[in-house]
């Protein structure tokens, strides 16, 4: 009789020691919070060679404004629109985020095509996204792929941009791209 | 004024209902009073308990807060209801005024204390603490005076009854 007490003792002992430690997992894993803190961006943007004049940069130089322009039947090339730069080596990669007049957009077809390409220090491009129009339609690109950067690496976004022959003056387009960082 | 490092969460109560189902278990066995099945149904109502903290948590986006807090505080009034059940089971059916005195004041004051003040402290108001703890006062001013009544006296209350 007692051995039998002190068996279910024992059992009980033991399912109530596992309910107790995984009851009191839970609860910690649902208690656990994220905690975020404000620091300086590893990546941010620079002026380059061409971008005075179309470039504004934002607060802390993590966002970038480019104003350019864009002639007909001819492509025009801002070698150094924007640079990137690091203050520790990570990997960056250009990814397509919005284009606007969008598809079926009658003035979509007054452009031929707007070119970002990501090139490092020296003249090699690592990345390249490319919009082409078709009819009123945009074929837009994804995403260039993940390139190192190394820490105090300079690269540059070079734009190539061409309107239609014929185009109608004064019509414009705005692109967002983000630059991804890891 | 009191201030917790983190605020509570409803689980807390339902945590705190499976601590109190798995002590009654752990009790019922040891104390013999009781049948052999009783402390595994205590074990399983804990392990009810561990049940719902896991819902609980992979719902956490779909279950409102008060929606938890109900479901939690329930669980934990039952695992009350229950201390207070087996404290009365004791003194009524058992006639074990002295076994029942002892669980009063070791189990039924300790844990309805316990889940007054940690109410009181989930609500972030101090005069929550003050409800729990005019509540705890009142409580050992009734345990006073049943002391003060004597065993005897309660004994012959009970048979008249």
């Amino acid at each position: 009789m007692a051995n039998r007490k002190s068996l279910d003792l024992i059992v009980l002992l033991v399912i109530s020691m596992l309910i107790i430690a995984a009851s009191a997992a839970i609860y910690y894993a649902m208690l656990a919070q994220t905690t975020a803190t404000v620091a300086v961006a590893s990546v941010y943007f620079k002026t380059g060679g061409d971008s005075t004049g179309i470039l504004t940069l934002g607060d802390n130089d993590t966002y970038a404004s480019l104003s350019l322009d864009a002639y007909p039947n001819v492509t025009l090339y801002y070698d150094q629109a924007v640079n990137l730069t690091a203050t520790a080596d990570k990997e960056v990669q250009l990814r397509h985020v919005s284009i606007n007049p969008g598809d079926g957009d009658l003035s979509v077809s007054n452009f031929t095509s707007v070119v970002f390409r990501l090139i490092e220090a020296d003249g090699t491009e690592v990345g390249t996204l490319t919009y082409t129009t078709s009819g009123d339609d945009w074929t837009e690109p994804t995403y260039t792929g993940y390139v190192p950067i190394l820490n105090g690496e300079e690269m540059t976004i070079k734009v190539e941009i061409k309107a239609a022959a014929g185009a109608n003056t004064g019509v414009s387009t705005t692109i967002v791209i983000a630059v991804d960082v890891k | 004024m009191l201030k917790l490092a983190t605020e509570l969460l409803p689980e807390f109560f339902l945590f705190l209902g499976i601590d109190f189902f798995v002590a009654l278990s752990l009790l019922t066995c040891l104390m013999g009073q009781f049948r052999r099945t009783v402390p595994y149904l205590y074990e399983a109502a804990a392990v009810f308990g561990y049940v719902n903290m896991l819902m609980s948590r992979e719902f956490l986006s779909i279950f409102g807060e008060y929606m938890r807090f109900s479901y939690c505080f329930l669980y934990l009034a039952l695992a009350l209801a229950n201390i207070v059940g087996i404290n009365v089971y004791l003194l009524v059916s058992k006639k074990l005024w002295g076994l029942a005195k002892i669980f009063a004041s070791s189990v039924t004051f300790p844990t309805i204390l316990i889940s007054a003040f940690f109410f009181s402290l989930y609500g972030g108001d101090t005069s929550h603490v003050l409800t729990a703890l005019l509540l705890s006062s009142a409580m050992v001013l009734g345990v006073g005076i049943a002391f003060l009544v004597g065993p005897e006296k309660v004994k012959n209350w009970l048979g008249r009854r």
